[in-house]
């Protein structure tokens, strides 16, 4: 029983330090409440950042990780309750000085849920 | 008694005469910073690498009230503030760093030769309180070396061989002839007047066996004004410190008070437990604190602007005499503004300073940028008339940007001069052919008429949260910048292309201004923010991985190409530059790899520049002109590129060079704006906020003549002529295993500042290729 409740401790621990920035991206594509998307969107911000941290902590070498991370990080720095969609979208390439068509993972799957608080 | 005498006549004699084999010469240190001793305050002081020492003779230096015959005395060769004043350090350290024959590290090889025959007398001989055949058998004393000034041969002196620069053959200053010993950028010349030409020494040493042995007359003090071989003009803009102190943000002064020094044991244990000792030489990744780049620290005359010369060179900002600068005078035909201008402006604001040179120098070189155009019944009428760059033009110019740099507590007013001058947003009157689509065609249409008019681009940016939003800028409470801010706030610039609305005078202008001073105060703020990061995750508040007194100059670095490639871009591009360097080693990239919504996968950074650290070249406390070779290399190969640092051919289009040269660029454009602005003047100005280090110059020189005079002449095709720019033009060989560039063309193209004009991107594609070439290509040449 010990043993079980370790490993369900361990697969929890594991868990709780995951972070799979495309799945929340998927989740929150499924998700209609504007204002959850906000704050969710608030939240992977946060999470992402701690992220960085870690990454840069890590004895490892995880450079498109690193860089995903780095993209959405200013992907995510605009965001803002009644955020303008033409307005973000004129941000984010002026940030990257790039066609929108160019920008790097995750602008396109980030897009949709975007979208879904922006006027 | 006549012996003893004698003896003691022989000892008074020799005291006056023993000298060092060093005396008149220069030492220059290229690599590493020189602690030496005032002399005056008795306080050591350390000069950063590059400096230039002029070696006293013991006949000076025994006029010093300490003086110490186991010491050597120096005065600054090129250092502002230090004129006059005497450095000392001791014969066993000066053995020491000089590694005796074998030069050291102090000297830069262009003195060896000059040196070799002072090296062999000093360490030929027994020490100092040995006698000195050449002073003990000589009538005369010693003459100290003194540049620009007139000299006779003695006339029964050898004659002293010499060059001549254009046909390479021997000439002689004759026994009983005049001469002058010029010294320029490091080289020293022969002059024999009447004849103006500059003769190349063919051995350094004969002229100081000459002045050692006191074979030369001292006369007047001589000024040149007509170089006969080409050589550039007194470096503009030149100065060997910050012109005034950073505006150094919280984090940063926090960050600063732990000082430069080499790692401890204990360091190094806690760099290692970071996982940061993958390859095992942590202390060989830090400069050692003699040798970290450094000004002169607690001193008031470093703040004086000089160039390598000794030159005063005035700070933007400096008040100049009036009727100096040759404003044009207006006519009917361009006079557009100049009623509208004459009511905004006060006599006080025609109090002429520096700054209105370099505005008028870079009007004056930037015409086509400027034309007339008039607004009628709210519509644009553009004409091809040049703008009028009238008096009234640069002092409104003039007033705004200082007044608005003033409303930004990280800003200053000479970062914003350069990029007036030549980037879009900041343009004094931006002409701009945007093109917009009009009948179903895409045309060209004129955008602004007016000062400091601002892109589409900016204006859409009025938006950002750091326009307006307290949490992201830091205004000054004045009326200026409160009327600035609550103008965009409460009445913001139509984003319709209506130039007429946004062009009034003078509420339009500033609120274009205020833009675009907002995002570079922004942009600035990211770049700290960016900095602090780094330093926190790798080395916290330990060991300093960026040189303290640098940070501003890279702070402007980045924002100027934040202006350019985006701070998103940008904060990326640092953030895996650096941890490529720290984590490349570590392991090769195997863990998970995102794909892009196209599926494509996406492959980034490259996990062999963790070499790259600790280099001779690239190591802690990393400054300014290190971190942009190897940052402008990165982002030219990493930009746009998903290489993952494998096979990438440096030909390719698709490598952003555009980013990867935008600083070499820039530097480029400054320097021309500091001469323009000195010739206007007549006078030695720096435009922007730092000067631009002749080394960079010259460098840039040698690749523009490299790729003008070989890469574009030998190669037809693009991709070889790239290929071409990728080699080293000191180093590259031609077919026959032989040196492309002699030195003399090395030399010619160094001294040409021609070549600055001419320095557009694919000219110094080499600078942003080389620098991190092997670590993508494999090839190191």
């Amino acid at each position: 029983m010990k043993s079980i409740i370790f490993l369900f401790s361990i697969i929890l621990i594991t868990n709780a330090y995951a972070f799979e920035p495309d799945l929340v991206i998927e989740k929150l594509k499924r998700e209609d409440n504007p204002a959850v998307v906000l704050s969710q969107l608030k939240q992977l911000q946060k999470d992402n950042i701690a992220y960085i941290k870690k990454l840069h902590s890590e004895r490892s070498y995880e450079p498109d990780l690193m860089a995903y991370s780095l993209t959405l990080k200013a992907l995510l720095r605009p965001v803002k309750k009644d955020i303008g969609c033409q307005y973000y979208v004129d941000v984010i390439k002026d940030s990257f000085k790039a066609e929108w068509s160019e920008l790097d993972n995750p602008t396109h799957d980030l897009w949709p849920v975007i979208q879904k608080i922006c006027k | 008694m006549i012996k003893i005498i004698g003896f003691l006549l022989y000892l008074l004699v020799f005291q006056a005469w023993a000298e060092t084999p060093f005396a008149g010469l220069i030492i220059e240190s290229p690599n590493e910073s020189i602690s030496l001793r005032d002399e005056a305050s008795k306080q050591v002081v350390t000069f950063s690498k590059g400096v230039k020492l002029l070696v006293l003779s013991n006949k000076e230096a025994r006029l010093l009230p300490d003086y110490d015959d186991e010491r050597y005395y120096y005065k600054v060769a090129n250092r502002s503030g230090y004129e006059g004043r005497v450095f000392s350090l001791n014969d066993g350290t000066f053995d020491k760093v000089t590694q005796k024959g074998k030069f050291g590290n102090w000297m830069a090889s262009k003195y060896i030769s000059e040196y070799k025959a002072a090296f062999d007398a000093k360490y030929a001989q027994p020490k100092k309180s040995a006698p000195i055949a050449v002073s003990a058998t000589k009538d005369t004393a010693s003459v100290v070396l003194e540049y620009n000034r007139d000299y006779k041969l003695n006339n029964d002196e050898t004659p002293i061989r010499v060059i001549d620069p254009v046909t390479k053959k021997p000439k002689y200053v004759e026994p009983g002839a005049d001469f002058h010993v010029l010294k320029s950028r490091g080289e020293t010349f022969i002059v024999m007047p009447p004849d103006k030409t500059r003769y190349q020494p063919y051995n350094l040493s004969d002229i100081s066996k000459v002045f050692a042995k006191g074979a030369v007359v001292p006369g007047k003090f001589v000024t040149y004004d007509e170089p006969v071989i080409p050589k550039r003009e007194p470096a503009a803009g030149k100065r060997s410190t910050s012109p005034k102190p950073p505006k150094a943000e919280a984090a940063d002064q926090q960050l600063s008070k732990k000082a430069e020094v080499t790692p401890t044991v204990e360091d190094s244990a806690w760099l290692a437990e970071k996982g940061l000792n993958f390859v095992d030489r942590i202390a060989n990744t830090f400069r050692s604190e003699e040798t970290a780049p450094s000004s002169p620290v607690n001193n008031e005359n470093e703040k004086a602007n000089c160039d390598i010369e000794g030159n005063q060179v005035d700070a933007i900002g400096k008040p100049i005499a009036p009727g100096k600068l040759p404003y044009k005078k207006c006519d009917a035909e361009d006079d557009y503004v100049e009623p509208e201008l004459a009511k905004l402006l006060s006599p006080d604001d025609f109090k002429e300073t520096t700054l209105h040179a370099c505005i008028l120098a870079g009007l004056k070189s930037t015409p086509k940028n400027m034309r007339v155009a008039r607004c009628e019944n709210g519509e644009k009428v553009s004409s091809d008339t040049p703008a009028c760059a009238s008096q009234n033009y640069v002092a409104l110019i003039a007033k705004e940007l200082k007044l608005m740099a003033e409303c930004f507590k990280n800003v200053e007013v000479s970062e914003l001069v350069p990029m007036a001058n030549v980037e879009s947003k900041f343009n004094f009157n931006a002409y701009n052919m945007n093109k917009i689509w009009k009948n179903g065609q895409r045309v060209n249409v004129l955008n602004a008429s007016s000062l400091l008019q601002s892109t589409q681009v900016l204006i859409d940016s009025q938006e950002q949260a750091y326009i307006s939003d307290p949490n992201f800028i830091d205004l000054k409470d004045t009326p200026y910048c409160k009327a600035a801010i609550n103008g965009i706030i409460n009445s913001p610039l139509s984003d319709e292309r209506n130039v007429c609305e946004r062009t009034s005078l003078p509420s339009g202008m500033r609120k274009n201004l205020y833009i675009a001073t907002a995002q570079h105060s922004y942009h600035k703020r990211l770049s700290q923010e960016i900095l602090t990061n780094i330093q926190a995750e790798y080395f916290g508040d330990r060991l300093n991985i960026f040189n303290d007194e640098e940070k501003e100059k890279i702070r402007i670095s980045l924002a100027k190409l934040m202006h350019n490639r985006g701070m998103g871009s940008v904060e990326k591009m640092m953030n895996m530059f650096f941890y490529d360097l720290f984590h490349g080693g570590m392991s090769e990239a195997q863990g998970k790899t995102r794909t892009n919504y196209n599926g494509s996968t996406v492959r980034h950074g490259n996990s062999r520049i963790y070499k790259l650290w600790g280099r001779p070249g690239f190591k802690a406390p990393i400054g300014h002109e290190e971190f942009i070779k190897y940052f402008s290399s990165y982002v030219f190969y990493e930009n746009k590129t998903k290489s993952h640092g494998k096979n990438v051919d440096v030909s390719s289009d698709k490598l952003d060079d555009e980013g990867g040269t935008y600083i070499h660029q820039m530097s480029c454009q400054e320097e021309l704006l500091n001469k323009k602005a000195s010739k206007l003047l007549k006078k030695d100005v720096i435009c922007g906020h730092d000067p631009i280090p002749e080394e960079r110059m010259e460098k840039t020189q040698v690749e523009v003549g490299w790729y003008i005079n070989v890469c574009d002449r030998d190669n037809k095709g693009i991709s070889s002529k790239r290929l071409c720019t990728s080699k080293d033009p000191y180093k590259a060989k031609d077919s026959d295993g032989q040196r492309r560039l002699s030195d003399a063309m090395i030399r010619k193209y160094r001294d040409s500042e021609r070549y600055l004009n001419l320095c557009g991107r694919e000219q110094i594609r080499g600078m942003a290729s080389r620098p991190l070439k092997e670590f993508y290509t494999g090839d190191s040449d």
